[in-house]
């Protein structure tokens, strides 16, 4: 019975409070667990990176400089993360390489997003021969071989100087990784066309430039927010990889693809020289998964149909079954004391 | 006593769910004899599609029958191994379902799907099976069974699904049918037709049917005895004729207001009645009679106390605390 | 399956999916051209003049500048660089898809076309072991999580998915090179065969493969999941217990049939971008195929072989469409009979 009422206390305090879906969306995220681990990862490393950055830059470190007294020392407390065959701190190194991580990932999933939206949404709400013409460019660049691609775009701006060359990578993944949300947006869009809200916006005589920027644009959001997750950690593992190859940023600006890439090609300095390729490799592998982490908990928190439970009733769900399950052991013993 | 095909008493069916226990069905009590059909009717929400999947155990994860019997030929189902269950189910036992658009494989020929509970139980060949199919296609009277059975469902309108949905539902034979909702995805046409099949089947091969629906024009054609539940109790059981005869004695409030909401033909009315307000959340049932706060000859004691299940008249069977229609204080 | 109403040959039943499969496969010849010219283009804008570095400084070292400058001409009328880039795009067109002359390799000093089946067979026998290992493992287990949805088996399956997803391959492969190569020392570093003959030659496959199966397996895992969770939900897998069938039959012969609908999308797209990804693997273990062959070919500038290659990447992610459109016909009954109508 006291468990009946502290229920339906739970329910009439719902009741009240209507939840916009935003702030359900908060709610949701903030009782997952794997999530707010992923979160505050997330937010630890992009501090680390950020707050470093700006410390060398302030106090005019020089993550370059070569010291050959000091080459390939392995961790201590002077350098955690030991030095590189040039005596540079590798500690310094990794976080640098974070930041070009996080500048390609942000502007390439902006640029992503903006023109994945922009053409998704033209694509979906006009329909016709803008859609069809907006698919086929979309089918034709999704059929595209990006890394092989992105191999000879590279080649052309050999030589180039580094940051022209970063610009160049975060335009080949912006400009990749559109189609994908182009075809996201439309598909929603399409959907949501069909609806009464739209008709009723239509009948309204609404612009279409406004029933498209505030009434389907808004509603197609949550969904562009985790793709754009996914479309973030794809973005830093697509630089990753061209760096590890040599065609993005180069020497001496570090980048954890480059930083790994240097101890893969003998088997001599895989070993004795470990930290140089397992901490940028440590990093990197953290930072994706934070930040898919993210992702999960995010498209878990936009899905209505998802169950989700809060801390106290996990804890009150869980008390009622160990209850019920004692209440079945007693009950089977006194059914079947009743049918001896 | 002896002609007794299915006995369930006290049925409890609660869900475990991370919000809360949701007592689906409260202490269901109904029996039904070979040949006949028991009528379910309710709102959805009320618990007659949890009572029928809990008879064949087919309840979904949280959903657990938590006490009561299910005595079936004089054995009781509940607690039994989920091994001598799957020899029940499609077999002694089978069911409908509401959707047929949805409730057929849409990978599987038609035939496969109808033959595999007789290669399951029955031990047929493939071949056996097949031509099996086809028979139990004519009867549900799909013409052209011999070519259908090659279809897949996306091939067959809604009405033919259902009806392929019923020969496989026959195919072994059963001795009881459940049949969910079976006709409300589909036109009233369709639907007539597939209740006289029903009846056709039944009065063939002597199957008791428990029929369950929120129709209660369904009801009057099908059912012999129909229980009426309301939030996961029967609130009101009897005779069908007894049930939708408007000038009986006895009577619960809710059935007549669900009767008031049905037009009769002979009757001119300005507006019909409906019952007001809705069916309380699962997890915030009334204290005392659960219809109380819809009921308009509510009191204080319908409010405070439970009524229980009472016979008041031979065979019909009354929750409620005035169930005499002329002593309600309107 | 039941015969189709009765007796039907084989060729009455493959012939829907043949023509079909001819339809789709004209229907990409617009796109591949559109490929083919930006592959061009692309090359054409890269620096440097392919004529001289193709030349022997040996060989031009003892000429005058004037010989030399009749010797690059020759070379390139021979390379077809004396004409304009349209007509050179044609003649390439031509040359390629209708004579399958792929051009001239200047650093193996043979045609494209002498080379390069090799380096296609090695990565396909890389990535089509490890995509089939991955395809096999992945489905029980995406399985099991879809029918033990949130038990303890399914969350510890989805953080491991997790950290599968982010763990880039060539990490992994280094990871892998160490534990096995370095400490271990079970496996051979790198290449794909012994020049001594001592270690056998799958020793050099057994790396290469496993990093093509673990960075495969956690998305495909999540989607057999993902695919197995909805159909697990829906009334017909319902209606099937309720016939009284096992378990196993339920989830394999009723779900599983049905979830492998969307699972053919991901096959048709996860081939294409295996083959995209083994540019790297195949760069770490220096294993020769056609990742190893472009990555080589960008240090050598060798065109022909780039050109090459890129069409490859590229007609891989177009045949991986038509792959999923046939797909579609062999496991839904909804688009096979549509389309035999």
């Amino acid at each position: 019975m006291s468990a009946i009422t502290e229920q339906s206390k739970g329910f009439s305090k719902d009741d009240e409070v209507i939840l916009s879906p935003t702030q359900q969306i908060i709610i949701k995220f903030k009782n997952n667990k794997l999530a707010m681990f992923g979160f505050w990862l997330f937010v630890s490393i992009v501090s680390v990176v950020v707050v470093t950055h700006f410390y060398t830059k302030f106090t005019g470190y020089d993550f370059s400089a070569t010291h050959p007294e000091l080459k390939n020392l392995p961790p201590s407390w002077q350098h955690p993360f030991g030095t590189d065959r040039y005596g540079r701190n590798t500690f310094v190194r990794v976080l640098e390489g974070g930041w070009i991580s996080l500048q390609v990932g942000f502007l390439s999933t902006i640029m992503a997003v903006t023109i994945g939206v922009t053409m998704g949404a033209i694509s979906g709400y006009f329909g016709g021969k803008i859609d069809a013409l907006i698919m086929r460019i979309v089918e034709v660049i999704y059929s595209f071989p990006f890394l092989a691609i992105a191999y000879i775009i590279s080649a052309i701006f050999r030589d180039r100087p580094a940051e022209f060359r970063l610009f160049v990578i975060i335009g080949i993944l912006g400009f990749i990784r559109w189609t994908g949300l182009a075809r996201l947006v439309r598909g929603q869009i399409l959907s949501l066309k069909e609806q009464e809200f739209i008709l009723a916006a239509k009948a309204l005589g609404i612009k279409k430039r406004n029933q498209i920027m505030r009434h389907l644009i808004p509603n197609v959001m949550a969904m562009v927010v985790v793709s754009g997750t996914l479309t973030f950690a794809n973005a830093i593992l697509g630089e990753a990889f061209l760096s590890f190859l040599g065609l993005s940023v180069t020497e001496p600006i570090p980048t954890w693809g480059a930083l790994l890439a240097k101890a893969s090609s003998n088997s001599t300095s895989l070993r004795s020289f470990w930290w140089i390729w397992v901490f940028p490799g440590t990093m990197l592998f953290m930072f994706i998964m934070s930040i898919n982490l993210i992702g999960e908990g995010l498209r878990d928190a936009i899905d209505p149909k998802a169950e989700f439970t809060t801390k106290e009733e996990k804890k009150a769900a869980k008390e009622r079954r160990k209850a019920q399950k004692k209440a079945a052991k007693e009950g089977k013993l006194v059914s079947k004391g009743g049918a001896m | 006593m002896n002609n007794k095909l299915l006995e369930v008493k006290n049925l409890h069916t609660y869900f475990f769910t991370n919000k809360g226990t949701v007592k689906a069905v409260q202490g269901v009590d109904f029996t039904i004899e070979a040949g006949k059909t028991l009528g379910i009717v309710g709102e959805s929400g009320s618990g007659k599609s949890v009572t029928s999947f809990s008879i064949l155990n087919l309840l979904d994860h949280p959903g657990k029958i938590v006490d009561g019997e299910i005595n079936f030929n004089g054995k009781n189902l509940v607690g039994i191994k989920e091994q001598e269950m799957r020899h029940i189910r499609g077999n002694d036992i089978s069911m409908i379902f509401q959707e047929p658009m949805t409730s057929l494989n849409p990978v599987h020929r038609i035939g496969r799907q109808i033959s595999e509970p007789i290669m399951l139980h029955q031990g047929k060949s493939k071949k056996e099976a097949w031509d099996a199919a086809v028979e139990l296609l004519r009867e549900v009277k799909i013409p052209n069974p011999e070519s259908v059975v090659y279809n897949y469902p996306f091939q067959l309108s809604g009405g033919m699904r259902q009806r392929v949905m019923i020969a496989m539902a026959l195919a072994c034979e059963p001795k009881l049918l459940i049949a969910d909702e079976p006709t409300t995805a589909l036109d009233v046409t369709i639907q007539a037709q597939i209740f006289k099949l029903m009846n056709d089947l039944k009065r063939i091969h002597n199957t008791a049917i428990i029929f369950i629906t929120h129709d209660l024009g369904a009801i009057a054609e099908l059912a012999d005895d129909v229980a009426v539940m309301y939030t996961g109790e029967i609130v009101e059981r009897a005779p069908v004729d007894t049930i939708f005869d408007r000038e009986s004695k006895y009577s619960h409030p809710y059935k007549e207001g669900l009767l008031k909401s049905i037009p009769l033909l002979d009757e001119k009315v300005e507006r019909l009645d409906q019952i007001k307000g809705s069916v309380p959340h699962p997890l915030k049932l009334p204290k005392g009679c659960r219809f109380s706060t819809r009921c308009e000859y509510s009191t204080d004691k319908c409010v405070n106390e439970k009524p229980e299940l009472v016979e008041v008249a031979s065979g019909h069977l009354i929750r409620c605390f005035y169930p005499e229609t002329g002593c309600r204080n309107a | 399956m039941e015969n189709n109403r009765g007796s039907k040959t084989i060729f009455e039943v493959i012939t829907p999916y043949a023509t079909y499969l001819g339809k789709r496969l004209i229907s990409i010849i617009p796109v591949l051209l559109l490929i083919s010219l930006v592959i061009f283009a692309l090359i054409s804008m890269m620096p440097g003049d392919p004529i001289m570095a193709m030349l022997d400084p040996e060989k031009t070292a003892t000429m005058t500048t004037e010989e030399r400058n009749a010797y690059v001409e020759t070379m390139r009328a021979f390379m077809g660089y004396d004409k304009p880039p349209v007509q050179r795009y044609f003649i390439w067109l031509r040359d390629t898809f209708l004579e399958g002359e792929f051009g001239y390799s200047i650093r193996f000093n043979k045609p494209v076309n002498q080379i390069i089946g090799g380096y296609i067979a090695r990565s396909f026998e890389v990535n089509i072991i490890g995509f089939f290992f991955a395809f096999l493992i992945s489905i029980p287990i995406g399985i099991t999580a879809a029918v033990k949805k949130n038990k303890l088996y399914d969350k510890t399956l989805t953080v491991l998915t997790i950290v599968g997803i982010s763990l880039p391959s060539f990490f992994l492969a280094l990871l892998l090179i160490m534990l096995f190569v370095v400490i271990l020392k079970l496996l051979p570093f790198s290449g794909m065969s012994d020049p001594r003959g001592v270690i056998p030659d799958w020793k050099y496959l057994v790396l290469p493969v496993t990093v093509v199966v673990l960075t495969s397996l956690p998305s495909l895992t999540r989607y057999v999941r993902a695919a197995m969770i909805e159909v697990l939900k829906s009334d017909y897998v319902r209606t099937a217990r309720a016939k009284g069938l096992t378990e196993k039959v339920v989830i394999y012969r009723h779900a599983f049939q049905n979830a492998l609908i969307p699972v053919v999308t991901l096959v048709g797209m996860w081939i294409p971008a295996l083959f995209g990804g083994s540019i790297v693997v195949e760069r770490i273990f220096a294993y020769p195929g056609m990742g190893y062959l472009l990555s080589e070919a960008y240090n050598y500038k060798d065109r022909a072989i780039i050109q090459t290659a890129l069409l490859f990447f590229g007609m891989l992610t177009l045949l991986g469409n038509v792959f999923i459109d046939v797909g579609y016909m062999v496991v839904d009954p909804r688009i096979r009979e549509g389309k035999v109508k």
